[in-house]
């Protein structure tokens, strides 16, 4: 299993109640699972956890097979867990492929191959990689695009999209999802959205605030 | 480190937006700043310094004392003076003889004038560039009028010997100063030997004047007595302050990366969630800053030097050039040790937060 998550807890600190209350959670290679649900019912915290930028308080986390935990994160970020965020996340003074040879420069890779296999990735998300413009000038619908393609630049075995629609307009939304699912078929998915028509395009959606409602896609 | 050490400064370099620029235009301000500033403190200390040791603070003096008991009286030989010149520590050494030679005249049936016999060495103590072998007049006379440089000497019915060269006008010695002076050999005793030491050395000429000296009948004082400088603790604080505005400066600087690393928290987020390591992080800030303050360190020196020459007669010696520089280069270094604390500092917490900021 790609991504397992078991008996979750979580509880931020200025609140009471936890968040999550013994979350559990499977996800395949290949894959892809829509995590929906009212807002603050602790979506972008499930995702936080299982992409080890939050502490669960209890239970346990595997990725690829191994329990993990946040101090394992340096490791893994951006290159076995690739992260799609919520807001554009990009560098806005940095060229496209420059912003999607990102983790493969942190893994190590050199600036002539990072570029090459970022725009390879951009290619397949439908930006042209010759035409490499700065961040700041795209669109929302191409920047969340580029950022899809650099949380796939690496290959990651799990892939986290936090309300990766959240800003955008239904047509360029549903490209993005299109690209999105299409990109990420080789990955164990994990989208959090209030887009029903985004969740529809995921294999299976699991809603918070209802820990025993799931569902199979028809 | 998993970033390639050339890729991370590639990043670096590429990295630099509008908030670089703004350090490096702080930085160029604050530096060229503390350089200046302190461009000007060295070079009125310098200027001091040298005025002290114009007046003979590296100068010790042995002094001729007339004993009462004329048959027990012990000489201050010129030789032991003389000799004294080559020895580690001493710059020069040499003094007035005893005995006076007589008045020459400048013209016959003219005015006496005052006349010393001095060593070979004696106007080296009190100038650089002092001749050894003519006579020389000294300053206060020569703006009498009576005597100048070229004017013959007459010696009762002997030979006429011109005088050579004036003396430097800061010399401070009041007999040398209004007097011809006579060059001679050290076989004789002196009235006065003055012992010019290297900086630092004066213990030493004080020390090697007992020493050589123990036997004759002598007092061994430093020419100049430098004033004990007693400051308040206010003032203790304000000099402490205006001496150092380089180590100000860098922290302010430090603090200035701090804030501005601090408004970028969420972008450094987004390298954090990416794989690049808070080490890593650290290390790109700080390489990102060494970009925008080198060559803001290099016109800050150029602008200093620039300023401090147009203040100090348009000309600006190699120690004080030197003062700048080093000022410069500490500032540089401090700023740059600092900056990856205020880095770590500013970069600290969980990425979750610093996205949450975007």
């Amino acid at each position: 299993m790609s991504l397992a998550l078991t008996d979750v807890w979580f509880r931020y600190r200025t609140m009471q109640t936890h968040v999550l209350q013994g979350v559990s959670l499977e996800v395949g290679r290949g894959e892809s699972v829509a995590v929906m649900g009212p807002s603050g019912r602790g979506k972008s915290t499930l995702l936080g956890v299982a992409g080890l930028i939050l502490k669960a308080e209890k239970g346990e986390v595997r990725i690829d097979g191994h329990v993990r935990a946040p101090s394992d994160g340096p490791g893994l970020l951006g290159q076995s867990v690739g992260w799609i965020l919520q807001t554009v996340s990009l560098l806005p003074r940095r060229g496209v492929v420059d912003n999607a040879a990102m983790p493969l420069l942190a893994a190590g890779w050199s600036r002539r191959e990072a570029r090459r296999e970022a725009a390879r990735r951009l290619d397949a998300v439908g930006i042209d990689p010759e035409d490499d413009r700065q961040a700041r000038t795209l669109s929302g619908g191409e920047a969340q695009r580029v950022g899809v393609a650099r949380a796939l630049a690496p290959r990651p075995v799990v892939l986290l999209a936090d309300e990766p629609t959240a800003n955008l307009d239904a047509k360029t939304a549903a490209l993005v999802g299109r690209v999105l699912f299409a990109a990420a078929r080789d990955t164990a998915l994990v989208v959090a959205t209030h887009d029903e028509v985004l969740g529809a395009m995921a294999d299976r959606i699991v809603r918070l605030g209802d820990p025993v409602e799931s569902r199979e896609q028809p | 480190m998993t970033w390639r050490l050339r890729e991370l400064l590639t990043e670096a370099r590429s990295g630099i937006g509008p908030r670089g620029i703004a350090v490096g235009l702080i930085a160029l301000t604050g530096l060229a700043a503390a350089a200046t500033v302190s461009g000007m403190q060295a070079e009125g200390a310098i200027r001091q310094e040298n005025s002290l040791r114009r007046d003979g603070s590296l100068v010790v003096a042995v002094q001729y004392r007339d004993g009462e008991d004329m048959e027990r009286q012990r000489p201050l030989k010129g030789r032991d003076c003389e000799r004294l010149n080559g020895l580690g520590g001493v710059q020069a050494a040499g003094g007035i003889l005893l005995e006076r030679p007589p008045a020459p005249v400048p013209f016959p049936e003219g005015p006496g004038i005052p006349a010393l016999h001095v060593t070979p060495h004696a106007l080296t103590v009190w100038q650089a560039e002092a001749p050894m072998d003519e006579i020389v007049i000294g300053p206060d006379l020569e703006d009498l009028g009576t005597v100048t440089v070229g004017t013959a000497l007459i010696w009762d019915a002997g030979p006429a010997y011109q005088v050579g060269s004036r003396a430097d006008a800061y010399i401070p010695h009041s007999g040398l100063r209004s007097a011809v002076m006579i060059p001679h050999h050290a076989d004789a005793n002196l009235s006065e030997c003055w012992i010019k030491v290297s900086p630092g050395n004066q213990r030493l000429g004080l020390e090697l004047a007992t020493a050589v000296f123990s036997q004759a009948q002598v007092e061994i004082v430093p020419w100049l007595t430098a004033q004990t400088q007693t400051l308040s603790p206010t003032q203790q604080w304000h000099a402490f302050v205006d001496w150092h505005p380089w180590f100000a400066v860098a922290v302010f600087l430090a603090l200035v990366i701090f804030v501005i690393t601090w408004s970028r928290r969420s972008e450094m987020a987004v390298y954090r969630a990416f794989g690049t390591t808070n080490g890593e992080l650290t290390l790109l800030i700080t390489a990102e800053t060494a970009v925008v303050l080198l060559p803001a360190a290099l016109v800050a020196c150029a602008i200093s030097v620039t300023v401090t020459a147009g203040l100090a007669d348009g000309t600006i010696p190699t120690d004080l050039a030197s003062v700048i520089v080093r000022i410069l280069g500490s500032t540089t270094l401090l700023t740059l040790g600092l900056t990856p604390v205020a880095a770590r500092l500013a970069i600290r917490g969980t990425i979750a937060d610093q996205l949450k900021d975007r």
